[in-house]
């Protein structure tokens, strides 16, 4: 099979377990992110990928050839590190074509190299400049067109764009996903900002603690998060406890909740008469609504530009619900309700998903 | 695949064993050479001198020269400690706190006598001493070519400690109405009291250590332990005496020294690794 | 920081830097006058080549030229190989790393003098080398090592003690360079030898050409060493002037010692070029860029 793959990857320093049973694949041609908070193992997983750390347990596929054993300098990934880490000695051509100098490519090809990756990001006016030269952004695409000229089977990336400024982060997220597109990369991404995961990514996989809670595209993730952490990780929906009182179809439950009865469609059942169920804030219908009506008296108004956040309290939790304009004001009642299809069941552990 | 954890280990023992040979055996050897009883001679056939007897150290102690080069050398060292700092406390002040015209060519006449070779060095001072007639006050001289010796330390290390007196501690105290004095004691003297005792060490070291002006400006006649150690390694080579000799000039250093590295670590880590300007 | 008058700094300057020029320049100045004939002790003084021809006419003065060069270039280079591979097995902390630094740099704090006491207890007719060459059946009795004509045993005293120098130098140097910047060559196809050719060694450069520049000046201009441990059929630069001074003979004395200087000064810059020529890419725009910088941080 082309693109990678990574089989059951465990890695323990010490005693402690940084990587659990990890699978990955990445076929050719997709961009795939793996999201998670500092300290999941998303680092330590791509430098498994990357070769800078053997795995305790566990294989790694580059187009169906076992590297496991290959040293980072013969495997065919190419690195953009959150640093840059440019050569600071070396002019930006230099930094370009450090890496097929190493693979020991004639001149004219290095040239021909060169040439198209300074083509598309626009760095001929730099050539002969030293790192400590450019602009933050200008050294995130040599950092960047340093790995593309390798034209490497994998290229992997490592939070690239942490060190950029929040505009500045926008633009090159698009440019790195339409260079990925065009040159047809096979790409692993690491990040922490759900924003960019799904913005960017073919498919996500979200790590906590080092295990992996839950993989699919961005439209999965966002609308069936499978676990609490995914809930609350990618696009923090409201969680809250439920019980589950009966099946009312074959696909729709009847809950409790701290908001009143619920009905929830769902096309696996709860996993438990106690659940936890999750509603994204956005996926509301303002006004009266004969299923899943919810009254509350608004506590806190936002306003955030392109929406608006309403919190109310229940039960001592906080909830919120957006809507894109709105007169209500804190003090006011506020009645909404939540349609079936956008409340899902959780499941209540990690361990459960995983095994 | 060689793992790193098999390679340190590896090469771990390969250090310790050099280390070994490097600094155990040559120190232990010197040990008993020094223990080694003049009646009993140590042959080579014999793994440990065949009794041990401190008669080498009274020996020494009492017919050799060490006792007027114990004097000098721990007389000079002091004095040169104490005046070579007082002597470079404006400059270095000068160089840690203000900014000027041509400091970087000022530090890099402080670096001079460091770079000048030291017997040229003493050579020709000695031949200024002549020229100038004062060639007799040998203690006052050696001690004056001391300090201007090792002025390039302490004014590194004093305006490396001015430069660590932040602005706003000072600020601080004259906001809250401190007196000049009070200003002293709160903002200078806990950024720069690491640095005087380290610049007093280092001085204390060098000097005892130091054996070029001490043997040119010197003779005849006045000797350092460092003087006195040269002579004994020259014509007449006295094994045992020797060792005798090298231990007392080698292990009172080293204990200042070690000393002194965890002073300048915790003073300021910068300055130990020999980073920053 | 504050910019105060220039005639208060130079009050304060007057004390340290002050005497430092004074002394130092006296003693540059008197050695050259003395060279070429001023200031003698007894006799006449005046304006002479006589003494620079003479010593250059001597077959010993190049002999202890070539010898000095010779020793002050080995004892640099071989300090400097040594240190660097231990610097950078040393360059991330490990169990023991600290004990082991600790070890190599233990030199540092033992005097030249008692070091070339137990090197020479220990290589002596009856020493520990010789007896165990003996044992083992390499040599059939023992042997003189001391004083060896080829400068073997001075060399390693020099390595010795100025290794520990170069490796405090390098060590700080190699750690400044982050993991990073290594791991991005690794991963771009960098093995071992050309991580150090192509990144390593260009950016430590100024350390290397410091531990260079000052090793070869000590090690030039050594005397204790070469006259307890040296060759004795060859003079050191320092062991030739001494030589004469303790004659009289000054005017010798400072020829000497003018040329101790000023081989101290070209040997120096030539080392510390050719470092940087071997180990830097792009000489050129490199001093452009700390050119450059050094103006933009004027300018703020």
């Amino acid at each position: 099979m082309s693109g990678l793959a990574a089989k059951k990857i465990a890695v323990r320093f010490d005693a402690v377990d940084a990587l659990k049973n990890i699978d990955l694949e990445v076929p050719a041609g997709s961009f795939v992110t793996l999201l998670g908070p500092s300290g999941c193992g998303k680092t330590t997983l791509l430098n498994v990928i990357s070769g800078f750390l053997k795995p305790t347990d566990g294989r790694v596929y580059i187009d169906g050839i076992d590297v496991t054993d290959t040293p980072p300098e013969r495997r065919d990934t190419a690195l953009c590190f959150q640093s840059y880490a440019l050569f600071p000695h070396l002019s930006v051509e230099e930094n370009l074509v450090f890496g097929l100098r190493q693979r020991g490519m004639s001149g004219a090809d290095r040239a021909k190299r060169l040439r198209d990756v300074v083509g598309q990001l626009d760095l001929g006016d730099h050539l002969s400049k030293l790192p400590n030269q450019l602009s933050g952004g200008q050294q995130q695409r040599v950092s960047l067109g340093r790995a593309l000229t390798v034209r490497p089977s994998v290229i992997l990336f490592d939070e690239p764009l942490s060190n950029l400024d929040a505009k500045l982060r926008e633009t090159v997220r698009h440019e790195i996903r339409s260079i990925q597109q065009d040159f047809g990369l096979t790409a692993v991404y690491v990040t922490h900002d759900q924003n960019e995961a799904l913005a960017m990514s073919d498919k996500i996989f979200v790590l906590n603690k080092g295990q992996l809670e839950q993989a699919g595209t961005p439209q999965d993730l966002y609308h069936a998060p499978r676990t609490r952490f995914v809930a609350d990780f990618v696009g923090s929906a409201n969680v809250m406890q439920a019980r589950v009182v009966s099946r009312a179809q074959v696909d729709v439950w009847q809950v409790v909740t701290p908001l009143g009865p619920l009905m929830v469609r769902s096309d696996t059942p709860p996993e438990a008469d106690n659940v936890l169920i999750a509603w994204r804030a956005e996926a509301v219908i303002m006004g009266h609504d004969p299923v899943n009506a919810v009254t509350a008296k608004v506590v806190r108004r936002s306003f955030e530009g392109a929406y608006t956040d309403l919190f109310f309290d229940v039960e001592g939790k906080t909830f919120r619900v957006q809507q894109t304009e709105t007169n209500l004001v804190a003090g006011e009642d506020m009645t909404f309700s939540i349609l079936p299809d956008n409340i899902v069941f959780l499941s209540d552990s990690v361990s459960k998903v995983a095994s | 695949m060689i793992t790193p954890h098999i390679l340190n280990r590896a090469l771990m023992i390969l250090l310790i064993s050099v280390a070994i040979l490097w600094l155990v055996i040559p120190f232990t050897m010197a040990v008993l050479w020094s223990l080694v009883d003049p009646a009993l001679p140590w042959t080579p056939d014999n793994l440990l001198p065949p009794v041990i007897s401190t008669y080498r150290w009274s020996y020494m102690w009492e017919n050799s020269l060490l006792k007027p080069a114990l004097l000098n050398s721990y007389t000079l060292a002091p004095l040169a400690a104490l005046l070579t700092f007082a002597i470079s406390m404006p400059t270095a002040f000068a160089i840690g706190r203000y900014d000027f015209q041509g400091k970087e060519a000022v530090k890099l006449v402080a670096l001079l006598p460091l770079v000048v070779p030291s017997f040229v060095t003493a050579i020709f001072f000695t031949s200024i001493l002549y020229q100038i007639g004062l060639a007799q006050y040998r203690f006052a001289t050696i001690l004056f070519a001391h300090i201007v010796l090792f002025l390039p330390y302490a004014i590194r290390i004093m305006s490396v400690s001015f430069e660590q007196v932040r602005i706003d501690h000072i600020n601080a105290a004259r906001d809250l109405g401190a007196s000049p004095w009070a200003v002293f004691r709160a903002a200078y003297w806990p950024a720069v009291k690491p640095g005087v005792l380290a610049t007093l060490l280092i001085v204390f070291i060098k000097s005892v250590e130091e054996f070029a002006i001490a043997y040119i400006v010197g003779q005849p006649g006045f000797v350092t332990i460092p003087t006195l150690v040269y002579a004994s390694l020259g014509q007449d080579f006295n094994r045992p005496n020797a060792a005798v000799l090298s231990l007392i000039l080698a292990f009172p250093n080293v204990i200042l020294m070690l000393f002194l590295e965890r002073l300048l670590k915790s003073a300021n880590p910068a300055m130990a690794s020999g980073k920053g300007c | 920081m504050t910019r105060p008058s220039p005639w208060f700094i130079a009050v304060l300057l007057l004390p340290g830097i002050g005497l430092i020029a004074v002394f130092i320049g006296a003693v540059i100045y008197i050695a050259i006058a003395q060279s070429v004939g001023f200031y003698n002790l007894t006799g006449d003084s005046g304006f002479s080549m006589e003494f620079w021809e003479k010593l250059i006419g001597r077959k010993s003065y190049w002999t202890a030229v070539r010898y000095s060069l010779f020793i002050g270039f080995w004892a640099a280079v071989l300090s400097v190989a040594v240190a660097y591979p231990l610097a950078l097995w040393l360059r991330k902390p490990f169990k023991g790393s600290l004990t082991i630094s600790a070890i190599l740099k233990a030199p540092l704090m033992i005097h030249g003098i008692v070091a070339a006491f137990l090197f020479l207890n220990i290589i002596s007719y009856n020493g520990l080398v010789n007896q165990l060459l003996v044992w083992t059946g390499i040599f059939d009795d023992p042997r003189r090592l001391q004083n060896d004509s080829g400068a073997v045993g001075l060399l390693f005293l020099q390595v010795w003690k100025n290794m520990p120098f170069a490796l405090l130098l390098l060590t700080g140097a190699v750690q400044s360079i982050p993991q990073d910047t290594l791991n991005a060559a690794q991963d771009l196809g960098a093995g071992t030898v050309e991580r150090f050719r192509r990144i390593i060694a260009p950016l430590t450069v100024s350390a290397m050409q410091a531990a260079l520049i000052i090793v070869f000046i000590d090690a030039l201009a050594d005397f204790t060493f070469q006259t307890t441990v040296g060759p004795t059929n060859r003079q050191s630069l320092s062991q030739y002037m001494e030589f004469f001074r303790g004659r009289g003979r000054w005017n010798e004395a400072a020829g000497v010692g003018v040329t101790l200087m000023a081989l101290s000064l070209i040997g120096a810059v030539l080392m510390a070029l050719t470092a940087r020529l071997i180990f830097r890419e792009r000489p050129i725009a490199r001093v452009v860029t700390w050119y450059e910088t050094r103006r933009v941080e004027a300018q703020t």
